[in-house]
């Protein structure tokens, strides 16, 4: 049975799931959802979230999860492993994905939402989430310019949760807001350059299903 | 003669007792019967974790820190993936025994992180720790947190009427990532009426509350109190 992952692309998180299939070397369907529906909720995800993930072994939801499980599923499939190759890498890795979970994420999914949505509370907590964003890449900074990669020398998932998160937001945000983020923040460049230019987010990117977001 | 533990140099944990974050810890490290030095951090008048020596280890300054010889570690829930997966072969099988188990033992961990973590955390500060800082304690907004961490129950109510912990029938870093917070909202926060209203949830965590392991953390973190 082949690899299915419920959800939409509008989701930088049904996002990150699909790249990690594809950074293993593997392919999957996409398949759309009503994830409010009694089908998806008692079948797949009863917290009516996606993406939701399946293959012959398994039914699984949450991003993260599904996106440790198939980097351990397919851990033979191009080394070294995306969960980290060393006990300490894999340690900084959960390091860093947490990270991405709770401090970088929110911030940029408020300012993200914001131009769908008016925010609750208004536009101040929208700044405020720039404000957070900014600390949370001085921080970025500091830690890219001591490695290459978040958890070491290599990639791992604490990177590639990232991409699609910047993603979104470089399509939504203009030019001068973009370069507001990097120009003071060299290694945090350089870093999403390279992880946007890794060939599984290219193939990722190039299927008919990928969202071509327009500025409010 | 010297036993081999004496000779192995402990783990350095960063952190209070009684803190959310660091129980977490100081729980996986019990039920992997790891042995650890506790160093206590001044989050309160000194505010340690402000200081550029913490900062050094933690730039968010919060705590806690795991430190292992030369290698640091923050964010709970990495330290106690660390824990469970460094001394795998003793303890409690916090992973479980299969890939499977691991699958769903990390899709509960996420689901505590996103969904009730969330939900819960704005009851317990504005209920139980805005005042302990000197805070203003909002009861509406405690309020809209219970109400949203009730929708999440009802769906562990459905989860846990089919299994007996969260990830399947072994109790796993998934429930023991709930301890904490739940702690404080029913002891003292005073709001275990949205536990007991619902039988799966609240035998679970009754089962979870009475391991060995916490009973002995709480006997530390708040000396002298106890807690039915």
């Amino acid at each position: 049975m082949a690899i299915k992952i419920y959800g939409s692309f509008r989701s930088p998180f049904v996002m990150a799931a699909a790249l990690t299939v594809y950074e293993k070397n593997q392919e999957f369907e996409l398949v759309s959802v009503a994830f409010k529906s009694p089908e998806y909720l008692n079948n797949y995800n009863p917290f009516g979230k996606i993406p939701a993930y399946q293959d012959e072994d398994i039914t699984l939801f949450e991003s993260k999860a599904i996106m440790r499980y198939v980097a351990t599923k397919y851990e033979g499939e191009r080394a070294p492993f995306l969960l980290g190759s060393t006990v300490g890498e894999q340690a900084l890795c959960n390091q860093w994905l947490e990270v991405n979970s709770h401090s970088f994420t929110p911030p940029l999914m408020e300012i993200a939402l914001s131009f769908f949505r008016t925010p609750e509370g208004g536009p101040s907590v929208v700044e405020e989430a720039w404000e957070k964003l900014g600390k949370v890449l001085d921080i970025y900074e500091a830690r890219l310019s001591a490695s290459k990669y978040l958890a070491g020398d290599c990639y791992t998932l604490a990177d590639l949760a990232h991409t699609p998160l910047f993603y979104v937001l470089k399509a939504l945000i203009d030019e001068e807001k973009q370069n507001s983020l990097t120009s003071q923040r060299p290694h945090v460049y350089s870093w999403i350059q390279d992880i946007s230019s890794r060939a599984a987010w290219k193939k990722l990117t190039a299927r008919p299903e990928n969202i071509h977001y327009k500025q409010r | 003669m010297a036993t081999t533990s004496s000779l192995v140099p402990r783990v350095k944990l960063f952190g209070v007792p009684y803190s959310v974050c660091t129980s977490r810890v100081i729980m996986c490290l019990l039920e992997k019967q790891v042995e650890y030095d506790l160093q206590l951090v001044d989050i309160v008048t000194t505010q340690d974790h402000k200081k550029s020596e913490f900062l050094k280890l933690q730039p968010f300054g919060m705590i806690p820190i795991l430190q292992d010889k030369d290698f640091s570690i923050f964010e709970s829930r990495a330290i106690i993936r660390y824990i469970a997966r460094k001394h795998e072969g003793q303890g409690t099988p916090l992973y479980g025994t299969s890939n499977k188990d691991k699958a769903m033992v990390d899709q509960w961990m996420e689901v505590e992180a996103q969904n009730y973590n969330p939900a819960i955390a704005p009851a317990v500060w504005n209920l139980v720790h805005a005042p302990l800082f000197g805070q203003h304690g909002d009861p509406v907004v405690a309020n809209a947190s219970i109400e949203k961490l009730e929708k999440v129950l009802d769906v562990y109510e459905g989860v846990l009427s089919q299994s007996k912990y969260l990830a399947g029938d072994f109790f796993s870093l998934a429930d023991l990532s709930h301890l904490p917070f739940n702690h404080y909202l029913i002891h003292e926060g005073k709001r275990g009426d949205i536990f007991d209203k619902r039988p799966h949830v609240n035998a679970w965590w009754k089962s979870i509350s009475s391991r060995p392991t916490w009973k002995k953390h709480l006997s530390v973190a708040f000396p002298g109190k106890k807690f039915d």
